[in-house]
């Protein structure tokens, strides 16, 4: 009986989900540490890893909302140009300062989510067309205003959004603010978990994991120049989209629309207004990202955001989102990310061709897809 | 004499060792129209299924003979082939799909993969002028009428090998009365030509003119026969029934102000010229008392409760009264607001949320009353789920578990624990017992009777006789979208049965 326990516990720990993932990660990352002479797994870089993988890990965030709800977005590599180029545009142009273009950004984006939620359910047109017609009307928009021009130079403070550090000292604080956060709120739930009947054991894995995490963490950040601020944005937005997805009504409406359309209907939902509050949101991180994306190369190009969409969809649907909705979690969506640039940036180290690297992409796709759905039928859902 | 078309000798089926079909015997005449009755689960479709092939041969015992020879069809097309044509309630049309190619559904009709239009036209055209329809085999099978429809279907699977008995399976609960009219009439025609029909239905009043025959299934087996159909209804309806059992002693009921009123109630389609659903419906159903609607196949009681709940999506008319606030609801919202729920009738489809846990499904329509500001308080959630899920006696009472993984009387349980954690008034139970196993049927009986006695007014909608008549304080008999009777607790099967049946 006790070993039944144990066994659960660890299984629980390890929930299925989770775990081809986590051996894939861990394959994919001995691999390249060895094929580069151990270049990959440098504080370097996985600092510069980290913050590669910070646009891809917002947008397919907040698309996982949007599918877990049973719609789509193919139209956000187009929204977040479309965002950047009007950022850009205030500030070579205008002059603003940092603060009222990101106010204004965020503006653009929340009108471009306004409009797609508006046709998708006001004029029942399927999302997957409303974005279609996006993908491609907003770039042309862009196109058009500005003569498919580059914008540049933008300010140093700007860049400094997406490339600047906070110094070590503080990034081991957070780092140990983090832990100690995040062990009493384990401590908490595990003492909660307790009154069901669950081991203690449990609680003692997920604390030891996590001090591990925090770790390692510390040393790659101690190793190199501090925690990059496109981490922290990242970290902001995951918390903030994990608090919305986990713990609100509308989080919780979102799973159950994505669920059971009809159900949610008739339990009183207001299906409408979840479905426009999701394409809102989408708005919102359109802009986050379009931010991200200029503040990096500290120009707004032609070519910023193309095959976003696929590389934000890839990654929600590696990490857990199921596309016929009701099931998905943030933290997956950013691992997804995670794993899709870490599979980049290897690939870069080890010189192979940008043509090879789609097809693996695509591969990587089709076999998290294949994985979900082998998951799914197990679990008696067709 | 004429040698029978279909007899049927002693054939027993059972389905792991629940006896469906018992020493049946029966013969049918080439020409023959016959009625086949009997209530819900009396046996009529599944004997009908095992001659037709759908269940294998070799799954029953006894023979089954067509013009004298001995048959033993193990698949449907093997049925087909030997000219036993099944049809089934569901109908198939893909209504975008032209008729011809409808009329070919499974069957096209083509050289090396190439379909062949000429050929698929004929044969649509053969069909169409079988019962003398007269439309284009171009034109798209939506722009037939409803008993159009199922006459192509009819003729179509006519056509497929020369045919000799043609059963229909509730071949008018979808059909207005002036269409369930032209269907009868040209069916006529397919016993003029030597094929026996045998209708599976309850709708007596229907039958009467257009049957030769009627025979009454109850519990599996062949209880009644006759020829006389308008005489012998009175037998007919005691035959579907059987013995009046005691009279159970009924809760006795403690009646408050009246919750629910309906009058003059109309609701239809979308379409303008669709069918009415339920009309002039009146009805009240008042606090602490459990009414039961009772009703067979297409009766309306679904699309009665769906317009109160202000579920339905196509028209209403008529007044509906919820706690003394007269006004149709508008949204399955507003209902809730107003002090009205609802469980509807196909928990898979329309009710459970799989994937998600019972906890999740419990708090579904209620999860503003375990928040703050937007934000979940997860241990009110917690509290408010368990004292309700304690109340049901669900089995496992782990909350965490995924709602699939319940069996189907305790998904009904947490079904029942999300609507009453909406506080209703007025709780309407759209067939609370359908796919629960006897155990779990008691304990639902159970809470419903415990929620009538602590104030709350029930409809209980069900099509199951012994249910309405052993939980109801008051019976309401449904039949073709009207009300045809209002009975005390006390009431026969006999009569409830005879209004339910027209």
């Amino acid at each position: 009986m006790r070993d039944q326990g144990n066994v659960r516990s660890l299984l629980f720990l390890i929930n299925m989900r989770w775990l081809p993932l986590i051996l894939f990660f861990a394959i994919v990352a001995l691999a390249f540490q060895v094929t580069t002479d151990g270049i990959f797994l440098s504080p370097r870089n996985i600092t510069l890893l980290m913050r590669q993988c910070a646009i891809t890990s917002i947008v397919a965030m907040a698309v996982s909302v949007l599918i877990i709800m049973g719609e789509i977005d193919l139209s956000i590599g187009s929204a977040v140009y479309l965002c950047g180029t009007a950022a850009a545009w205030l500030q070579v142009h205008y002059g603003w300062a940092v603060v009222p273009t990101l106010l204004a950004t965020v503006g653009v984006g929340l009108l471009l989510g306004l409009w797609q939620g508006l046709c998708t359910v006001g004029l029942g047109v399927p999302s997957f067309v409303v974005t279609l017609g996006g993908l491609l009307g907003f770039r042309g928009l862009a196109y058009y205003l500005t003569d498919a021009a580059t914008i540049a130079p933008l300010r140093q403070e700007f860049t400094a959004l997406s490339e600047g550090f906070v110094p070590i000292p503080l990034s081991l604080a957070i780092v140990a603010a983090l832990f100690i956060a995040l062990t009493s709120a384990l401590l908490m739930e595990g003492r909660g978990a307790q009154d069901d009947g669950q081991t203690y054991r449990g609680t003692v894995l997920k604390i030891a994991s996590l001090a591990v995490v925090c770790g390692c963490l510390a040393w790659v950040f101690a190793g190199y120049r501090g925690v990059p601020n496109a981490v922290i944005w990242v970290a902001i937005c995951a918390g903030l989209l994990w608090f919305i997805m986990g713990r609100t009504v509308f989080g919780r409406n979102a799973y159950l629309i994505g669920s059971n359309r009809e159900a949610a209907r008739l339990a009183g939902i207001d299906v409408k207004k979840h479905l426009l509050g999701g394409f809102l949101l989408m708005g919102i991180f359109y802009a986050i990202a379009a931010t991200l994306s200029i503040a990096r190369l500290s120009a707004s190009t032609p070519a910023l955001g193309q095959y976003l969409e696929l590389d934000a969809i890839a990654a929600a649907v590696i990490g857990g989102t199921s596309l016929r909705g009701g099931i998905g979690t943030v933290a997956g969506a950013v691992a997804g990310a995670v794993l899709l640039v870490t599979i980049d940036n290897g690939m870069s180290l080890l010189n192979v061709s940008s043509f090879i690297q789609m097809i693996i992409k695509a591969l990587l796709l089709l076999l998290a897809l294949a994985a979900d759905s082998l998951l799914n039928r197990n679990r008696g859902r067709a | 004499m004429a040698q029978p078309v279909l007899r049927i000798q002693n054939l027993t089926k059972d389905f792991f060792g629940v006896v469906a079909v018992k020493d049946v015997t029966l013969s049918i005449m080439p020409g023959e129209t016959v009625a086949l009755l009997g209530e819900n689960g009396a046996g009529k479709s599944t004997l009908m299924k095992s001659i037709a092939g759908v269940f294998s041969a070799t799954s029953y015992t006894g023979s089954v003979f067509l013009d004298g020879r001995e048959i033993a069809p193990c698949t449907v097309r093997e049925g087909e082939g030997l000219g036993i044509v099944l049809v089934q309630q569901e109908l198939h049309i893909a209504p975008n799909l032209s008729i011809a190619e409808n009329a070919s559904m499974g069957a096209l009709p083509n050289r090396y993969g190439i379909v062949d239009r000429h050929k698929m036209l004929k044969h649509a055209q053969n069909c169409l002028r079988f019962f003398e329809i007269d439309a284009d085999p171009k034109r798209p099978a939506s722009s037939l009428s409803a008993s159009e429809q199922r006459l192509l279907m009819i003729s179509s699977a006519l056509a497929k090998a020369s045919p000799r008995l043609l059963i229909l399976d509730e071949p008018t609960a979808a059909l207005t009365p002036g269409e369930a009219e032209h269907l009868y009439q040209r069916i006529k025609q397919v016993s003029g030509s030597g094929v026996a029909t045998i209708f599976i239905t309850h709708r007596l009043d229907e039958i009467e003119g257009v049957c030769d025959r009627a025979l009454v299934m109850r519990n599996g087996q062949l209880v009644f026969e006759t020829s006389n159909l308008k005489g012998d209804r009175h037998e007919i309806v005691r035959a579907m029934i059987g013995r009046e059992p005691e009279a159970k002693q009924h809760r006795s009921a403690v009646v408050g102000e009246c919750r629910l009123e309906i009058a003059g109630l109309r609701v239809a389609g979308t379409a303008p010229n669709s069918k009415a659903f339920v009309e002039d419906a009146n009805l009240s159903v008042a606090a602490g008392e459990i009414v039961g609607l009772f009703g067979l196949v297409g009766a309306g009681q679904t699309e009665l409760a769906m317009a109160v709940f202000g579920a339905w999506q196509g028209r209403v008319t008529g007044d509906i009264t919820i706690n003394g606030v007269k006004g149709r609801p508008k949204s399955p919202r507003e209902a809730l607001g107003r002090g009205c729920a609802m469980l509807t009738e196909d928990r898979k489809r329309s009710g459970l949320f799989e994937g998600q846990s019972a906890q999740r499904n419990i708090s579904a329509a209620s999860i503003g009353g375990v928040s703050r500001l937007g934000v979940i308080r997860r241990r009110d959630e917690q509290r408010r789920n368990t004292e309700l899920a304690k109340g049901f006696q669900l089995r496992p009472p782990n909350l965490a578990r995924l709602v699939e993984t319940f069996s189907g009387g305790n998904q009904q349980k947490i079904m029942l624990a999300r609507w009453l954690a909406t506080a209703p008034d007025l709780l309407i139970v759209d067939e609370p017992t359908v796919g629960v196993d006897i155990g779990a049927k008691f304990e639902i009986y159970r809470i419903l009777r415990q929620l009538a006695d602590n104030g709350k007014a029930i409809l209980m909608i069900s099509s199951d006789i012994e249910e309405v008549v052993n939980e109801s304080d008051r019976i309401a008999v449904m039949y073709k979208g009207r009300i045809t009777g209002e009975f005390g607790p006390s009431t026969s099967r006999h009569a409830l049965l005879s209004a339910a049946t027209g």
